[in-house]
């Protein structure tokens, strides 16, 4: 009865010890499996699948996170018409008629408000992609842009402000 | 010589006005049709028909724009179009009744699964939240339409039929009812037919009155959409690229219908980079942005958005003017 139960303990520990690093078990850890599979009863062999790998499943969508005190006065850019449908680096597609930006490191789906200096509009849009371009600080869509009223004076400055 | 062309032109008018009407019935055989149809008196009918009138300012409303012929029409672009619904006003009068109506949104929300943003966009376009709900007598409306003006006579003498046995099912005065011009009606301006097979009472007063009470005219517009195959939280329409101008252009070829795979499209040249499976059905729309034409491709609901309005660009207005207003809505009162 002892026996049993140790050996039991044994296989569930070689069974977490398997599907930790599934992909190589160690050397030692093999025939020490296969021992104690043999003696033990052929119900517990059932549970055995379970070390399977599983299937791969893509996260539905990245957390939203909320960043503070982050605030930054520079230019802004847009996207141009053939982004529309593009691939943004968060995985979400770039619409032209979203409200989203670019920015060089703030975090993807958090929100900021963007205002434009000249004449006091403001949007709030939501990082979606990451911007390259050291002379931009913000990279808006066509439809945040025009509410700023960007496209007819796309050199205005900007304020970008976390709340 | 001028008026040579002209008599010429108008003659030309005239038959192909012809070419494509549907054929003319005469008052008494609808009011024959109907009393063998449904048993209304049929005095009772032909005295409502002859109080209704002739309105010539209905026929030019219906009238399409004149073609010039050999030029391809490319009709009025979508921006222009959007910069008519997607206004501050729009925007700011919907967060509003959304607020005013939360309770029965979210009711509708709950029970239809259509989201609480399209109900109120649709309400939006269609009567701006019910302030304009038109002015004509609907029997004034479809009688125009059925018998003064052919071009449509046989789906507005179908309509006509549903609003005689409306009034008789509802027990209103069929000379008294108000709508559009085109004979459409109440909040969410239902035709008469839809009015019969989708308008639902909503507060539970045993009357479905979609002139003026919101909640029964807000749950007829979800049972609408529900009853025309909504999806519970799938997406509308996404933007996607193309592959060359060509491929946009077959791409257009295709009918507006959600009848083709997405890998179908794929194959034709849309650059489609959602993570939608393949399987899934959709259609491509184009429109015409203030930048260029761009690109998107619609899913069902997008599709079950144009049953309510045939038309690419009421349902692209309908789709951004929720997304706007759920955008405010949520940073107000979120």
């Amino acid at each position: 009865m002892k026996k049993d139960i140790i050996s039991l303990v044994l296989i569930a520990v070689s069974i977490t010890a398997c599907s930790s690093n599934e992909i190589k078990p160690t050397v030692k850890a093999k025939p020490v499996v296969k021992k104690i599979v043999k003696k033990a009863t052929p119900k517990v062999v059932v549970k055995k699948p379970t070390i399977k790998q599983q299937p791969f499943v893509v996260r539905n969508k990245p957390k939203k996170r909320v960043v503070r005190n982050y605030m930054a006065q520079g230019s802004a850019s847009r996207y141009r018409l053939i982004h529309n449908g593009m691939k943004t680096a968060s995985g979400e597609i770039y619409d032209l008629y979203g409200m989203t930006a670019a920015h060089a490191s703030l975090p993807f789906l958090s929100k900021v408000r963007v205002k434009n200096l000249r004449n006091g509009r403001s949007v709030v849009v939501t990082i979606t992609d990451r911007l390259y371009d050291n002379s931009k600080l913000i990279k808006l869509s066509y439809w945040a842009a025009r509410k700023l009223d960007l496209i007819k004076h796309p050199s205005r400055r900007v304020l970008v402000k976390t709340f | 010589m001028s008026k040579i062309n002209k008599y010429i032109f108008l003659g030309l008018l005239v038959f192909s006005i012809n070419a494509n009407a549907d054929k003319f019935v005469s008052i008494g055989d609808f009011a024959d049709q109907m009393v063998v149809k449904h048993g209304f008196e049929k005095s009772q009918i032909i005295s409502w028909i002859s109080q209704a009138k002739r309105k010539q300012n209905i026929i030019r409303l219906m009238t399409p724009p004149r073609r010039t012929p050999g030029k391809k029409r490319r009709g009025r672009p979508w921006y222009k179009y959007q910069g008519k619904f997607i206004t501050r006003n729009h925007i700011d009068n919907g967060v509003r009744y959304w607020r005013r109506n939360r309770h029965i949104l979210k009711r509708a929300e709950k029970k239809y699964g259509v989201p609480a943003e399209i109900i109120i966009a649709i309400i939006g376009v269609e009567t701006r939240y019910g302030r304009n709900k038109g002015g004509f007598r609907i029997i004034d409306a479809l009688k125009t339409l059925s018998f003064d003006y052919l071009r449509r006579a046989d789906f507005f003498r179908q309509e006509l039929e549903h609003f005689f046995l409306l009034a008789r099912e509802e027990g209103s005065n069929p000379l008294r009812l108000k709508g559009s011009y085109a004979g459409a009606f109440g909040i969410g301006q239902f035709m008469p037919s839809s009015y019969r097979n989708y308008a639902v009472d909503f507060n539970g007063d045993g009357r479905r009155d979609i002139w003026n009470n919101h909640a029964d005219a807000i749950g007829s517009v979800a049972n609408y959409f529900k009853e025309y195959g909504w999806q519970k939280g799938e997406p509308v329409m996404k933007a996607t690229q193309v592959r060359s101008s060509n491929a946009a252009e077959t791409l257009l070829g295709l009918k507006f219908e959600p009848r083709y795979t997405l890998a179908q499209l794929k194959r034709m040249g849309a650059r489609y980079n959602g993570n939608e499976s393949d399987d899934t059905k959709v259609m491509f729309v184009d429109l015409r942005t203030r930048m260029g034409t761009a690109y998107w491709i619609g899913f069902k609901n997008y599709y079950v958005i144009t049953r309510y309005n045939h038309s690419k660009h009421y349902a692209m207005a309908v789709y951004q003017l929720s997304q706007e207003i759920a955008r405010i809505y949520e940073e107000r009162y979120n």
